[in-house]
């Protein structure tokens, strides 16, 4: 109750300052002023007027649970890293494990390896075939040049392919048209030790570019009591985790575009960096915790044209190359990725509009192990061809839409896949539509499925046997296998979103998802042999083995809502609520080991975000997040209250002051014991920062 | 309950009321877009000639019609000179009032409705006219501000500008998203 107190008291004497700078700004407002009138033309033509809110935008006509986070709410909501904002999508599981990794995924089923979601950086898939995951810790940009981030829960796999199966995540930057000029960016905190961007954008004749440089170095986070549970006592509640995260980031992007049929994009960028953390190991002497640092390198390099034809029907070619990698204490990845995507829309007769696509991927990995923990193959080259067709009837033009289509795609494991689905939208009215979709999707083998070996024993612990207690060997061996089968699932999906006032808008979206041969990890086989000495028995070597196998299934159903008020015009909130529910079950031969997912994902998230512009070009913004706990770590149910303070003295140049996880002074959000992690807990964190543009 | 702690949730949002209630009984202040447009609107005079017998002998007045979305906002060009003169501001709470005897004219969202009654009263009157209101320039209006792409641009009606016997610089015609009556 104390501690309960003292935040009030906290938060009490935050609002008084806050209020009584208002009354000064209010008070000291007399004296009338417009910065912007000693301005030219030419420059008040490029002041971004306060961001079109979204209640002012029609309601998003797509027939899927879609919400697009954008740059006005990445820089409000004061985040410093793409996976932080996230947090702001319905329907999107968020949980930090320490200072540089994230459990992220869409509609459960979260893990440091999740595995369901689909993850593109401006067209470039950016999740790894290593484990169907996404390498959250070297996913970066300058985020001021993030148009927007759209987030669509449930199926994608008809126009994305494998992997989309319990939502896509597209990040999509800024054209270089629109990144003109020079920003320079910086700041501090307890946290975030030092960050600094420069980015600088020009035009040569039709052609934009921008180049760009980012780093940044952030603090370690410290254990809590999951940790300690976790380590038997090896590591302290409160220490130092040494999971510090430091990067750094140079890149490029050009646009270039002739007489409006032909534009082509080239991107291009290079990172390098660590991330720190603590694994949790048996070993084959003890049990302990040691460092792994994951040095991080890679880049990439894009291009995607685009031809506009006569009857504006649209060629899209786009190529892209990327390499990673990251080279940890036992484990080292190197990976090169081809990929090739060819797509035009075609204009059919009886109102439909068509899309073709053609995809060629091109992945080879190249895996360093140790005897206890490698690849089996160390290297291998997967290839992936895919074709998929999308047909758009529009049976009552812009009232009754029907989209049907499917994608089929060949991987080197489980071959032909078929992902079809069906979606229709009504839109009776400009303020309500309807939408519902059956989709199928797959999450297809993984490197880790198939070729993952492991080894690890405990030789020091005694084993009871009948009524002797007498030293035990114990060994366990782990081993990917080729048999390993698609996941599957059959989505069911239903949506309403509607405008009842101008200000105002509601986003509802419900799902039940038919899951199948979902992965299980069980035990397949104990060996037990018994050394004796004389009639007693005097050691017992027990040998395991496990395998990944597909033998889960069940539903999942949910219902996601997010809302928008514009209460005033410089008062603006946004809302989401999600809860979800499981009814899984293990086939009755099998024996999982691991956290049953329904564990690892809150029931029910709730947040509400605010952004409040006060006069005298001051900002204050806020934001709730809520989530349930998680059964499987003990992680119990937290709040999280981030705030942020901003304000602009000149119409180029904004400075912020923002407080994360102001409740707390740590909270956990997820457990390590699964991954073989030590997990620390997010502490209360601050920074200021001063953005600059010319 | 599911939100186990209440009370830190709850008194998270204190501050934001007692300041939305603040804001509300306090003066209310200027969207930045109307920063931008009065800052627009003083910018366009050096670009526009007037005629010379045109009251040389009094400021330079801007006026506003109708329901005044300025604020302060407008109010620093009376610090300023234009054309070598003094200015001053004056509104006219509506259409009615409107006088002839002015230099610069904003027409506020609030007179949508009787654009034409507003152009009909200073025709033949040198008398810039500008306004947001969406139609504006094809309706015979001179300048008619187009938000694009979150940013303020313009649109110029030629035509009119020379019917009130104004001349403008090519250079502002340059800059303009689209020029109408050409």
């Amino acid at each position: 109750m104390e501690s309960c107190i003292q935040k009030i008291a906290t938060i009490g004497v935050i609002g008084a300052v806050i209020i009584f700078l208002t009354l000064e700004a209010v008070v000291a407002g007399e004296t009338p002023e417009n910065k912007y009138m000693s301005m030219s033309i030419q420059q008040l033509m490029n002041i971004k007027v306060t961001s079109v809110s979204k209640t002012e935008e029609a309601l998003s006509d797509s027939a899927a649970a879609i919400y697009v986070i954008t740059q006005e709410d990445i820089r409000r909501s004061g985040v410093t890293s793409i996976p932080e904002a996230l947090r702001m999508a319905p329907g999107v599981q968020v949980a930090q494990i320490d200072a540089n990794k994230w459990a992220i995924t869409a509609r459960g089923f979260n893990d440091k390896y999740a595995n369901k979601l689909l993850v593109l950086m401006d067209g470039r898939t950016v999740y790894t075939p290593l484990y169907s995951g996404v390498y959250w810790d070297v996913q970066d940009t300058i985020l001021e040049d993030i148009d927007r981030i759209e987030v669509i829960r449930g199926p994608g796999a008809t126009l994305w392919g494998s992997n989309a199966v319990n939502g896509v995540i597209n990040i999509i930057t800024k054209s270089a048209k629109e990144t003109q000029g020079l920003l320079l960016a910086g700041g501090a905190g307890n946290q975030e030790r030092g960050f600094g961007e420069a980015r600088y954008g020009g035009r040569l004749g039709n052609l934009s570019y921008r180049f760009y440089g980012k780093g940044f170095y952030r603090a370690s986070y410290p254990y809590g009591k999951i940790a300690e549970e976790e380590t038997h006592g090896l590591v302290r509640s409160g220490d130092d985790a040494d999971d510090h995260w430091a990067s750094g980031r140079g890149g490029f992007r050009a646009d270039w575009q002739d007489n409006r049929r032909n534009s082509l994009t080239l991107q291009g960028a290079i990172y390098t960096g660590y991330s720190d953390g603590q694994d949790n190991l048996i070993t084959n002497e003890e049990l302990g915790v040691f460092e792994n640092k994951a040095n991080l390198n890679g880049g990439f390099f894009l291009s995607k044209w685009k031809h506009k034809f006569v009857n504006d029907q649209e060629l899209t070619v786009q190529f892209y190359y990327d390499r990673t990698k990251r080279q940890q204490v036992e484990f080292g990845e190197t990976r090169n990725t081809l990929d090739l995507d060819i797509q035009q829309t075609l204009k059919l007769p009886f109102r439909q509009k068509a899309i073709l696509g053609f995809g060629y991927r091109y992945s080879s990995d190249d895996t360093e192990g140790i005897e206890a923990f490698h690849m089996d193959p160390e290297d291998k080259i997967l290839h992936w061809i895919s074709g998929f067709i999308q047909d758009e009837i529009h049976l009552i033009p812009k009232k009754l839409t029907l989209t049907i289509g499917s994608k089929f795609e060949n991987n080197d494991y489980t071959g032909f896949e078929v992902q079809p689905s069906v979606r229709i939208l009504w839109k009776p009215t400009q303020r309500h539509i309807f939408w519902a979709a059956i989709s199928r999707a797959v999450r297809t083998p993984c490197r880790g499925d198939t070729s993952f070996v492991a080894h690890a024993a405990n030789t020091s612990f005694e084993a009871q046997y009948g009524p002797f207690k007498i030293p035990a060997v114990w060994q366990a061996y782990v081993n990917g296998h080729d048999d390993f089968k698609s996941e599957k699932l059959i989505a069911y999906e239903m949506g309403y979103r509607v405008m009842p006032w101008k200000d105002f808008s509601l986003d509802i979206a419900t799902f039940v998802n038919d899951y199948d041969d979902l992965r299980t990890f069980s035990l397949i086989s104990r060996k037990q042999e018994i050394e004796w000495n004389g009639p007693l028995p005097e050691k017992v070597y027990i040998t395991d083995w496990y395998h990944f196998e597909n033998h889960q299934s069940g539903q999942t159903y949910g219902v996601e809502v997010a809302a928008t008020l514009r209460l005033k015009k410089y008062w603006t909130l946004y809302s989401t609520y999600s809860w979800m529910n499981y009814h899984l079950h293990y086939d009755s031969d099998t024996t999982h080991i691991l956290t049953s997912p329904s564990e690892l994902s809150p029931r029910q998230q709730f947040s509400i975000r605010s952004y409040l512009d006060l006069p005298y070009n001051l900002e204050f913004d806020s934001a709730i997040y809520y989530s349930d706990g998680l059964d499987g770590y003990d992680v119990p149910a937290y709040t999280r209250v981030d705030l942020r303070f901003a304000w602009k003295p000149f119409s180029n140049t904004e400075a912020s002051l923002t407080i994360q996880n102001l409740l707390d002074n740590q909270h956990p959000e997820f457990g390590g014991r699964d991954d073989g992690i030590v997990p620390s807990e997010v502490p209360r964190s601050f920074y200021f920062k001063t953005t600059v543009k010319f | 309950m599911a939100f186990g702690k209440n009370c830190k949730f709850i008194f998270a949002i204190i501050p934001l009321v007692i300041l939305t209630l603040l804001l509300d009984t306090g003066q209310c202040f200027v969207p930045k877009e109307y920063e931008i447009k009065a800052a627009f609107i003083a910018q366009f005079v050096p670009f526009v000639k007037w005629p010379d017998s045109a009251h040389s002998d009094r400021p330079f007045i801007f006026a506003v019609v109708g329901e005044d979305p300025f604020g302060n906002a407008l109010r620093p060009v009376e610090k300023e000179k234009f054309k070598g003169r003094k200015a001053k501001l004056k509104y006219f709470r509506s259409w009615k009032d409107l006088s002839r005897n002015i230099d610069v004219l904003f027409i506020s969202r609030s007179e949508q409705n009787h654009i034409k009654e507003i152009l009909e009263k200073i025709k033949g009157s040198p008398v810039l006219t500008v306004s947001d209101i969406r139609g504006f320039a094809k309706d015979g209006g001179m300048i008619e501000f187009v938000n694009r792409d979150g940013t303020i641009h313009f649109i110029i009606n030629i035509a009119a500008v020379k019917k009130a016997g104004l001349e403008m610089n090519f250079q502002l015609l340059e800059l303009a998203d689209k020029v109408l009556g050409k």
